[in-house]
């Protein structure tokens, strides 16, 4: 199936769906499914329910396709799909959490250090500086967007928690940046 | 755009889970906007993942094309049905919406009426006559063809027409009944407005059934009502105080209703071709 | 697949008028078309064939089986698929819905197998596109789809459809011609038209009925040859012309019997089928 291309855009697959067209959320599960995964995968060790929210999400998609607002990325408006079902998954089972920062650490080329430098700067660099724990809380509530409750219920630690930690992580980020 | 795209070995790193969080940040931030770069991670991904994908996709059709259960049949199932009986129960045409209001409206204006002529004889008799007819009237309707689009389809079905007829007359019967015994239940003559008239119910019911044989199942309906009527109102004048529905007249209507089904049961081959009856 | 259909005397009436009066036929594997105008009794005899009328005398047998007998209507309905000349749907449901629902009745109870099932002649028909979509949001020709998508349920061996055609325009009829055809081999097909087209395209075999009756059996070609001599052009219609009409080039194109000096032509289908049709004194001819 993944040889297999259609020419039509995001936007327009997305409203064919919301259409009934099976052969457009086709095409969008060959698009998106493979990053959904991914990047799933760095928020969830556990391999079952990433695959269940892969396919959770997408019968949301096929369900939902026609509340889309029309504006914005398909992909962020998946996302969005994505996350949330997550957490509907792990709030039912006991969360077996990879905490992003717990491996080997891949060298930039000397390229993306430039761009790097660039985009993020000492900022990029400090970020990685932070615990396990600080990257944790940094990453679902500043990249995935979710709120301090949500983000306590994908890591499993109490709300005040997250939040005391976000403070913790903006301290360090003030200090090392100044 | 900066024109940045991710580097085929980053994408590599990435997909493993090998990048820290900021470059991860970046990729992930940026794959949300730019087709080509998810393209280049499906390219990575598929190499391991393709089987995952694949197994996973065939849930997802699974899941989307099951048709989304109405809550009639959801009701049904938990009631212990079958899937595939429910499905067929629930695309009846009578136990429709439109169906419903309208048999609460006939059944709200019996209520009514017969509160509205009192403590008085005339009330009960109303609803007593009115109610049998309800189930008569629901499975003349879930039967005539006009009303059930797929009737011709279904006919040259293997499914069993005569057990879709039982099946489908039951529940238009029970749901119509029950209904029915709720309302009687408002009323003053309780003992009698609630329960009375079941086994006229059921004997109107089978015998329309049974002459559906041979004609359209609406002029049976008629033809049932037409002598179910008079026949209540004047053995209430002529014989007795609810004649109708006294002890010697249930009898009466449990012989109807015994000798209807087993003339049904005998002859339910004759369902099998039947373009022109039930 | 030879007599897979077989027909003999088969008479049907309504209210004392004979909507089908001693009608033979015999079809095996591939398409064969029954033409005829309105009120020519193909409706019936196709519902006769589908095991949803019985006829009134006459002998039947269909697929090896005798439908006058319960036990042989079950045998036949197992392996048949046939689509009404108006096919009532649930206009509610989506297309997949429908079909789901007509494999039930077709006593297909394993939901994985059955859905898979759906989803095959949903392709079949090229309705993939809108599965998912309501039927009463759906064009005339696309209703007829998926109308012959569920009479393909099951891989029937016999399929019945009654004016499959009847309202499309020639780009679906086309399409609906395409599918037919493709899947037209082993099995054995029974449609009805008025569309001397259709039969010219896909049929192997050509009854024309009229009035009840059987007027020819036989091959389109052989239909055609029929008319062999009888069609010429003219500048006005010939007195011996069955029937006439302006081509066109403004020339009247005449059917019939032809003057010493006629400009003869190749018969088409729908010449011999007018020819026919006309020969048995028909006043109105509809074209």
């Amino acid at each position: 199936m993944f040889d297999h291309r259609d020419g039509r855009a995001d936007a327009e697959l997305l409203a064919a769906t919301g259409d009934g067209d099976r052969t457009a959320l086709e095409a969008l599960y060959v698009r998106h499914a493979p990053w959904l995964l991914v990047r799933l995968s760095r928020r969830c060790a556990d391999r079952t329910i990433v695959d269940e929210v892969v396919q959770d999400t997408f019968v949301e998609v096929w369900r939902g396709a026609r509340r889309w607002s029309g504006r914005g990325e398909v992909g962020a408006w998946i996302w969005g799909i994505g996350v949330h079902r997550l957490l509907d998954r792990l709030r039912r089972r006991p969360p077996a959490l990879l905490i992003v920062g717990e491996h080997d650490e891949l060298v930039a080329s000397a390229e993306e250090e430039v761009l790097l430098a660039v985009q993020f700067g000492d900022l990029g660099r400090a970020l990685d500086r932070l615990s396990p724990e600080l990257r944790a809380v940094v990453q679902a509530t500043v990249l995935d967007g979710l709120t301090a409750r949500e983000a306590g219920r994908l890591l499993g630690i109490p709300a005040g928690t997250v939040k005391t930690r976000m403070m913790r992580a903006r301290a360090v980020l003030r200090e090392e940046l100044s | 755009m900066t024109g940045w795209h991710v580097a085929d070995d980053t994408m590599i790193g990435y997909a493993r889970g090998r990048v820290p969080l900021s470059l991860g940040a970046s990729v992930e931030t940026h794959l949300l906007a730019c087709a080509e770069c998810r393209d280049l991670l499906r390219a990575v991904v598929a190499g391991g993942e393709v089987d995952r994908l694949e197994r996973l996709w065939d849930e997802v059709v699974a899941r989307v094309d099951a048709p989304r259960p109405r809550p009639l049949e959801r009701l049904l199932r938990l009631a212990g049905v079958s899937e595939d009986t429910a499905r067929l129960l629930a695309a009846t045409p009578t136990l429709g919406a439109s169906w419903l209001a309208a048999m609460s409206a006939a059944l709200g204006f019996a209520v009514f009426a017969a509160l509205a002529a009192g403590a008085n004889d005339r009330g009960t008799l109303l609803f007593l006559t009115v109610a049998p007819i309800l189930p008569v009237l629901g499975v003349a309707a879930a039967f005539h063809r006009g009303v059930d689009p797929t009737y011709e389809i279904a006919l040259a079905a293997p499914y069993s027409a005569f057990r879709l007829l039982l099946l489908r007359s039951a529940a238009v019967a029970a749901v119509t009944c029950t209904a029915a015994v709720v309302a009687g239940l408002l009323l003053p003559d309780r003992s009698l407005t609630a329960a009375a008239w079941l086994l006229p119910a059921l004997a109107l019911t089978l015998l329309t059934l049974v002459v559906a044989r041979r004609v359209d199942v609406v002029y049976a309906a008629a033809g049932v009502v037409a002598v179910w009527v008079p026949t209540v109102v004047l053995s209430h004048l002529n014989v007795g105080r609810f004649a109708a529905f006294g002890p010697a007249a249930q009898l009466i209507c449990l012989a109807v209703a015994a000798v209807s089904l087993v003339v049904l049961v005998a002859g339910r081959d004759r369902y099998a071709t039947t373009l022109g009856g039930v | 697949m030879a007599g897979s259909v077989v027909v003999e005397g088969v008479t049907r009436s309504f209210r004392g008028h004979a909507a089908v009066a001693g009608v033979d036929l015999c079809a095996g594997s591939g398409v064969t078309g029954l033409l005829g105008p309105n009120g020519a009794g193909k409706t019936t005899l196709l519902r006769i064939l589908a095991t949803v009328l019985a006829p009134d005398r006459g002998r039947l047998r269909l697929l090896g089986h005798d439908p006058g007998t319960p036990a042989g209507r079950l045998a036949i309905r197992r392996r048949l698929g046939y689509l009404p000349q108006e096919p009532g749907f649930h206009r509610g449901m989506t297309v997949f819905d429908f079909i789901d629902y007509v494999a039930i009745l077709k006593e297909m109870t394993d939901r994985r197998a059955r859905h898979d099932e759906v989803r095959r002649v949903i392709e079949l028909v090229g309705l993939a596109q809108v599965s998912g979509k309501r039927i009463r949001a759906l064009s005339g020709g696309m209703r007829r789809r998926v109308g012959l998508a569920q009479a393909l349920l099951g891989d029937p061996d016999l399929v019945i459809l009654d004016e499959p055609t009847a309202g499309l325009d020639p780009e679906q009829r086309l399409r609906f011609r395409e599918i037919v055809s493709r899947i037209g081999e082993g099995r054995t097909f029974i449609l009805s038209t008025h569309q001397t087209e259709d039969v010219a395209a896909v049929c192997q075999t050509v009854v024309v009925l009229h009035e009840g009756r059987c007027l020819f059996t036989g091959t389109p070609a052989g239909l055609i040859e029929q008319a062999a001599g009888r069609v010429w052009l003219d500048s006005t219609r010939g007195p011996d012309a069955r029937v006439a009409w302006r081509n066109g080039d403004g020339l009247m194109r005449n059917v019939g019997d032809p003057p010493a000096d006629a400009q003869l032509v190749a018969p088409t289908l729908e010449d011999a089928y007018l020819l026919l049709v006309a020969d048995r004194g028909l006043a109105e001819v509809s074209r």
